[in-house]
């Protein structure tokens, strides 16, 4: 069959083969797809732009929705150009079409299928957070409660600063260099735990820097009130140092576990 | 406890060489709302950080509601309130942590309800969870007034509290400083340059320029400038032009 010839027919061959396996990736392709462009359109552009113009208000209201579904429907067009390029070769061949008709059909009804239920589902409520937040925003009703005076907060300002300085793109530069200096043949369970060990023991290098930078900092910000240097020091130190015993205890255990996998290997 | 809320003798500081103040002199009585006004770089925010302990003066004497600053820094700035600029702020701390690390560190057990109705006046209230980081400037300019006025100070000390408010807060803080300041004995040091403030609220107002206070206003003194139909700006101009002309005939001879 011509179909399973080709290097990209043979995939298509084993899809084909199990109708009701191509349904359920394409109704979950369908249903992300769908799903994430309504997300996007009410966020950033709840109105159509058509409202503005004099055109029918059906065009205008139709004009949102083609947006959103514009992915399956282009989903929908690839499959069908493949379905009938995979038609005609059966054609050729001489071959029976009923199983490329039927992945076909259990493909469109998965993305039917998808599209609708993605519809059903009701689509979170969007977090309004001012431009360039890098906070993720916490779920649920916060009770208010009554200000407590104390100078504990400075402890969690040094443990944030850590977590702020990790982001994404320095993960990324420091792993990197860490993924390439491990030589070929490496087991993954063993580069797993060298990365474990290289991350907890950076975030605790960064927990005492953050901790003497935020000493400065706080330092600064407080020297018009009337506080000591002393109780400064012991309120900033106390969560980090409280932190650092945390992190100190998991190396010691993933040093122990990198040693045991080291003596049995 | 004197009636002079601030008093500044003979203040000489800078920062390394460089000389930024040269012999000020000031006083401020209890309920009084003193502006100090000057153009960009004379020295203000160094005064006023000198005022709250920030900067080490390279000489003179300062005295917050009688208490020495350099002799006995703890309890004059038990009597102090600093609204710092909104940049040095804590980006990763919320709201709420701010005013209670300040409410602290000034040893208070509760925060007063009057600074919490100022907050809800100024609808603070929802952001009090957030961090600073996430504030927009009008914002983070209301939680710095907050900060300042905790503890009930003797010493309001605001360096541009007015810069990025809008109107109607500017408004809710003018009329708290004021009601404060006939309350509770307060006094008011304000570093602007808003005219409107000096026209309508302060009672003296200083001219800062090229490090020393070169001229002052009292309040009969700017209405009648007003009714001369002459505007504050003018006279800073004139008395600027004059100060300069006196520097230039010195040179000369």
């Amino acid at each position: 069959m011509l179909l399973a010839r080709a290097p990209f027919g043979s995939l298509l061959g084993r899809f084909a083969r199990h109708p009701v396996l191509l349904a359920i990736v394409a109704g979950l392709a369908a249903a992300a797809l769908t799903g994430r462009r309504r997300a996007l359109i009410k966020s950033e552009a709840p109105r159509s732009w058509l409202a503005a113009v004099p055109v029918a208000p059906l065009v205008a209201r139709a004009e949102p929705l083609a947006l959103m579904l514009a992915p399956v429907l282009w989903v929908s067009a690839a499959a069908t150009l493949l379905f009938v390029t995979a038609a005609v070769a059966a054609l050729v061949e001489r071959m029976p079409t009923t199983q490329v008709t039927a992945a076909y059909g259990a493909a469109m009804a998965g993305l039917g299928l998808g599209t609708l239920v993605s519809y059903l589902v009701p689509s979170p409520r969007p977090e309004v957070l001012p431009p360039g937040s890098r906070y993720v925003p916490k779920s649920g009703a916060r009770r208010a409660r009554p200000l407590a005076p104390s100078l504990a907060p400075l402890g969690i300002w040094a443990v944030r600063h850590v977590f702020a300085s990790a982001r994404p793109e320095a993960v990324t530069r420091a792993t990197i260099p860490l993924l390439l200096l491990m030589p070929l043949g490496t087991f993954a369970d063993a580069a797993m735990l060298v990365l474990a060990i290289a991350a907890v023991s950076a975030g605790m290098l960064m927990l005492v820097v953050a901790s003497f930078t935020v000493y400065a900092s706080s330092a600064s910000w407080l020297r018009p009130l009337p506080v000591r240097r002393a109780a400064l020091a012991r309120h900033v130190v106390l969560r980090p140092l409280a932190a650092f015993g945390i992190a100190a205890v998991l190396l010691t255990w993933l040093l122990w576990a990198f040693h045991t996998y080291a003596g049995k290997r | 406890m004197s009636d002079s809320r601030l008093e500044i003798i003979g203040l000489r500081a800078g920062y390394g060489r460089q000389v930024v103040l040269e012999d000020i002199s000031l006083g401020i009585a209890a309920g009084e709302w003193f502006v100090l006004l000057g153009p960009n770089g004379c020295g203000k925010s160094t005064l006023l950080d000198c005022v709250v302990g920030r900067l080490q003066p390279a000489g003179g004497e300062i005295r917050v509601a009688g208490l020495s600053l350099a002799n006995d820094p703890l309890r004059a700035k038990q009597q102090l309130g600093y609204g710092c600029a909104p940049e040095r702020l804590p980006g990763l701390l919320t709201a709420r942590q701010c005013l209670e690390v300040h409410a602290g560190a000034k040893g208070l057990t509760a925060v007063a309800p009057d600074l919490l109705e100022l907050a809800e006046d100024l609808r603070f209230l929802p952001y009090l969870d957030s961090f600073v980081d996430t504030l927009s400037l009008g914002t983070r300019q209301k939680l710095s007034v907050l900060l300042c006025l905790l503890g009930d100070p003797q010493l309001i000390v605001l360096d541009e509290a007015f810069n990025g408010l809008d109107p109607g807060s500017a408004l809710v803080v003018k009329r708290h400083l004021r009601a404060r300041l006939e309350r509770q004995g307060a006094a008011l040091l304000l570093a602007t340059h808003a005219l409107d403030i000096v026209e309508h609220h302060a009672d003296r107002t200083g001219l800062l320029f090229d490090g020393r206070l070169r001229h002052e206003w009292s309040k009969p003194e700017i209405s009648a400038l007003r009714q001369r139909g002459l505007g504050l700006d003018e006279a800073m101009a004139a008395a600027l032009a004059e100060q300069s002309r006196a520097a230039d005939g010195a040179g000369a001879a």
